[in-house]
């Protein structure tokens, strides 16, 4: 019952991150001009005049009196920026009164080098950079499902062979492999997923070798095997069950590692291609103004780290109720 | 009598050989497994060291000439048997951005990585030692609230993003420490070695703070086990101090899984040091494969590789060697 806050906790991050483009605004300034909107604080509104296309035309609301006046049917205005500019009102939307209609940009957590809203950039990154992990682990489990399996059941030289494999992704630190692989195949997300998978299996097809070959020793495989089933019936019936609960629960803790790997992907250059917002790529965005402007890159990280907390947080919950026999202890190393 | 004591101690010498020899060929099967990947990948992948094929600032017969002068315009088999051949004479080939021997290039980057992992393990297995100790001996304290919140915490960020939040924190808003770089402009003469240190700290720490997570917990874990067990419970009726019970008798038997978790925790390890080197232009390896990748420069990239896979072998051997020295069952049987 202690875990129940936590646990929604964990699982509402995640999921507000998987579904992150409908909750957030949308990002109001396609049409605006960015330059104007360069690196607002968190917290920034920006008045705006609506133009009757639905472009928008921030004012600079600080200074003296207000950013816009009337003359004839003209409205001159006082932009962000500095400039005046003089707009016909048949230009701009207007409410039933005639009167010019003005708007409230609001900027909770800024913006970036581009003008863009950070709270949308970090909103659809989110699912980017979930989807890239969610989908490399899952695709490295079902990886380490069939290899270790048949190492562990075939034994022999398919096991030495499967096994050499394995060991020869797992001589390198995993980011520098990536990164290798990824530098020569044009990232998209697709590939950095499936990469994330090529890369990651190795580990989990350990443990998965490990039980399967417990299992092959056990009477069970024998009884199956004196009954008639097949190889691969014995393999999917009566081992698979034996291997499943371990393999949820390491590739569970494994999760978050997945994300820093994606993100650390990114910023070393070779991750998702911008414009394509993931937060690995925001947060590499954000160097280039680190001491103009903090939040770029210091809010999507914060993100980043709540999703890998969740994540490993879940994985630890998994092991507990899957594991009863083994204390819910940290995630394994990387 | 002696006869049969000299005979095991042969066997045993014996087998320990023939497991050596094993490893090192299972080893060897697998880099060149890894090797003939890389290269097929550098193969497949589009674009070449000599830039893109649609450059119209380079002519066909200049471009030819270059090819044929670096060695590109040889068949791919050809070129990796060569490479290969060179491997095995101890030539890495020649860095195809740098025009010097790869060997040399690498050589003045593994120093600087080696000084940054080294120091940041070390200050890892410290710092999580302790205060995973620290954190069972006293369960309320400061040190068991870093234990089970502080530490995860940052161990759940990207090194690269806490690499940048320090550089903001510590070298640009208070001016404590250097953002970036291995030595200043005017960094020798007698203060060198407390220039070297200050540009060291932000990188070690960024890279072992989070390391030491894992280590603090399992350290925290088994020194929980081991308070617990019958002979802490001994020892106390036997009216040893409690001090004395914590590090004297529970700290060695805590002490296995923490030296277990260094062979494991090594390559993820060495691989932060290369992302916290981007973000800190440290001089070392994860600098320089990064640009080697984006210079398209192969040979560079793969003699990385291979010096990576090196280092994560021999911290795994010297972990498994300082596993064994700590617990004596390890040596009995040694596991496979």
């Amino acid at each position: 019952m202690r875990h129940t806050a936590p646990l929604a906790l964990s699982a509402a991050v995640l999921t507000a991150g998987l579904l992150g483009p409908l909750l957030a605004p949308a990002d109001p300034l396609a049409s605006a001009s960015p330059a104007a909107l360069r690196l607002l604080p968190p917290g920034s509104r920006v008045p705006a005049l609506v133009g009757s296309d639905g472009a928008l035309l921030p004012l600079d609301a600080r200074g003296p009196g207000s950013a816009w006046r009337l003359d004839g049917d003209e409205i001159i205005a006082r932009l962000r920026g500095g400039a005046e500019r003089r707009v016909p009102l048949a230009a701009l939307a207007r409410d039933a009164a005639g009167a010019p209609r003005l708007t409230t940009l609001r900027f909770p957590l800024g913006t970036d080098g581009f003008g863009r809203d950070l709270l949308s950039r970090i909103a659809a990154g989110a699912r980017v950079s979930l989807a890239i992990g969610l989908a490399g682990i899952l695709g490295a489990a079902l990886l380490a499902l069939a290899i270790g399996l048949a190492a562990g059941l075939a034994g022999g030289l398919v096991d030495a062979l499967l096994s050499r494999a394995g060991d020869a992704v797992l001589s390198f630190p995993r980011i520098v492999l990536v990164m290798v692989l990824a530098a020569w195949l044009a990232p998209s997300a697709g590939v950095l997923a499936a990469l994330l998978a090529l890369t990651g299996w190795p580990a989990l097809a350990r443990l998965v070798r490990a039980d399967a070959r417990v299992a092959a020793r056990s009477g069970l495989l024998a009884a199956a095997r004196a009954a008639g089933a097949g190889p691969l019936r014995r393999a999917l019936v009566h081992a698979l069950p034996a291997v499943l609960p371990t393999l949820i629960v390491a590739a569970a803790l494994r999760a978050g590692s997945y994300l820093l790997v994606e993100a650390s992907l990114s910023f070393l250059g070779f991750g998702v291609p911008p414009p394509h917002p993931s937060w690995g790529n925001i947060i590499a965005d954000g160097r280039e103004v680190l001491l103009e402007a903090w939040w770029v890159s210091t809010l999507p990280g914060l993100a980043l780290a709540a999703a890998v907390l969740a994540a490993n947080y879940l994985g630890d919950r998994a092991r507990a109720a899957l594991e009863p026999t083994v204390r819910a202890t940290s995630p394994p190393p990387r | 009598m002696a006869e049969r004591d000299t005979e095991t101690v042969w066997g045993r010498r014996g087998r320990r050989a023939a497991r050596v020899l094993r490893r090192a060929g299972a080893w060897l099967v697998t880099l060149l497994l890894v090797l003939v990947l890389v290269f097929v990948l550098l193969e497949a992948a589009p674009g070449s060291a000599v830039g893109p094929g649609d450059d119209p600032s380079v002519s066909a017969a200049d471009r030819a000439r270059l090819e044929a002068a670096l060695g590109l315009d040889r068949p791919a088999p050809e070129r990796f048997a060569r490479y290969l051949r060179g491997l095995l004479r101890g030539d890495l080939g020649t860095s195809l951005s740098r025009s010097r021997p790869v060997a040399a290039v690498l050589g003045e980057a593994l120093g600087p990585t080696l000084l940054l992992s080294g120091t940041a393990l070390a200050a890892a297995f410290a710092l999580g030692i302790a205060l995973g100790t620290r954190a069972a001996a006293r369960p309320r304290g400061l040190a068991a609230w870093a234990v089970r919140f502080g530490l995860p915490a940052l161990d759940a960020a990207p090194p690269f993003w806490l690499g940048l939040v320090a550089i903001l924190a510590f070298a640009w808003k208070l001016g404590w420490l250097p953002a970036s770089h291995m030595r200043s402009p005017a960094g020798s003469g007698p203060a060198a070695p407390l220039d070297l240190l200050a540009h060291l700290a932000l990188p070690m720490g960024v890279l072992a703070l989070p390391s030491a997570a894992a280590v603090a917990r399992h350290q925290w874990d088994a020194m929980r086990r081991a308070l617990a067990s019958p002979a802490a419970a001994t020892a106390r009726a036997l009216g040893v101090p409690e001090r004395r019970v914590i590090w004297h008798h529970a700290f060695r038997a805590a002490l296995q899984p923490a030296l277990v978790l260094l062979g494991l925790g090594l390559p993820a390890l060495v691989g932060g040091a290369a992302v916290v080197e981007v973000v800190f232009s440290w001089p070392g390896l994860g600098s320089l494969t990064q640009r080697a990748l984006l210079a398209r420069d192969a040979p560079l990239a793969l003699g990385s590789l291979l010096l990576y896979a090196l280092l994560v072998l021999a911290g795994g051997a010297l972990a498994e060697l300082l596993a064994r020295r700590a617990d004596p069952r390890l040596r009995e049987e040694p596991p496979r």
